[in-house]
């Protein structure tokens, strides 16, 4: 699954474990899902988007229209 | 808020480098018990004697100059990075319970090391009878506290941590379902020796501690 992970936090200007630290989970989790490795579950994803603020559809892309 | 270069991915080492790496990590540690546990057996054995030779004032700075190479080294080769970045209260927790699972395994090995000393025990994987209060007390600890620490690190660790700990398990799995039956059916056609439990259990660890940390590393 895609995802705009890296760009957003890089538009925040933080770091992996920064981010990570703000979710709670660890700096490898993070780079897990921002390079594909690890897809995460829905109440990380959810996490992820009210950290952003952005609807989750909007970070995280299946590649189906 | 970070700088610019920490903003800038590193290329991530290859596979070959992350299993030299591991491997180095688990000889250095192996290394590090060994020489520990030579050093208490002996210190026993010098103050049994109630004297200190040359040769055990050798020996004893013999052990610690190889307990801090090994320490040493191990040092340098954990990954520097972890250390400087900022965790949360859960994933401390974690690594937390992971250094306790360490200190026991090194704890078991030098209590395995004690008995080599006197002549007891061929070394810390032999299958050498060994004190009857030294195997009750490591299976009581081992058997209390590994279920405890493993509860910890589950209530813990995030899901990416504990996806790569499940393939490693299940690849651990594998191998045993492998390694075990063929082993059996080996021995039974007198190819080869007795199956021998430990090494079955050490080649099942270390497949799923090596898929485990591969997993979960950049």
């Amino acid at each position: 699954m895609n995802n705009r992970l890296k760009v957003l936090r890089a538009m925040n200007d933080w770091s992996q474990a920064e981010l990570a630290a703000q979710l709670d989970v660890s700096r490898q989790a993070v780079n897990a899902i921002e390079t594909g490795k690890h897809d995460p579950s829905l109440p990380l994803a959810f996490r992820i988007a009210r950290l952003f603020n952005m609807p989750i559809e909007e970070i995280f892309d299946d590649g189906h229209e | 808020m970070t700088d610019t270069n920490d903003m800038i991915e590193q290329s991530p080492p290859g596979l070959m480098s992350k299993i030299i790496r591991f491997a180095a990590m688990i000889a250095l540690g192996l290394v590090f018990v060994y020489a520990l546990g030579f050093l208490v057996g002996v210190s026993a054995a010098a103050l049994d004697n109630g004297r200190l030779t040359l040769k055990t004032v050798g020996l004893l700075l013999g052990c610690l100059a190889v307990l801090g190479l090994s320490g040493y080294g191990f040092y340098r080769l954990w990954p520097r990075r972890d250390r400087e970045e900022p965790v949360s209260p859960k994933v401390e927790r974690t690594r937390w319970s992971l250094i306790a699972a360490l200190g026991l395994g090194m704890a078991i090995g030098v209590a395995l090391t004690i008995p080599m000393l006197s002549g007891e025990s061929g070394g810390v994987f032999s299958n050498d009878p060994i004190p009857a209060t030294t195997a009750l007390s490591i299976v009581i600890a081992y058997a209390v506290l590994t279920p405890i620490g493993s509860y910890f690190w589950h209530r813990n660790a995030d899901e990416f941590e504990r996806e790569a700990s499940g393939r490693g398990a299940l690849l651990g799995m594998y191998a045993y379902s492998v390694v075990a039956p063929s082993w059996w059916l080996l021995e039974r056609a007198d190819l080869v020796p007795e199956q021998d439990p430990m090494i079955v259990f050490l080649l099942v660890m270390t497949v799923w501690g090596v898929v485990w940390q591969i997993r979960r590393s950049d």
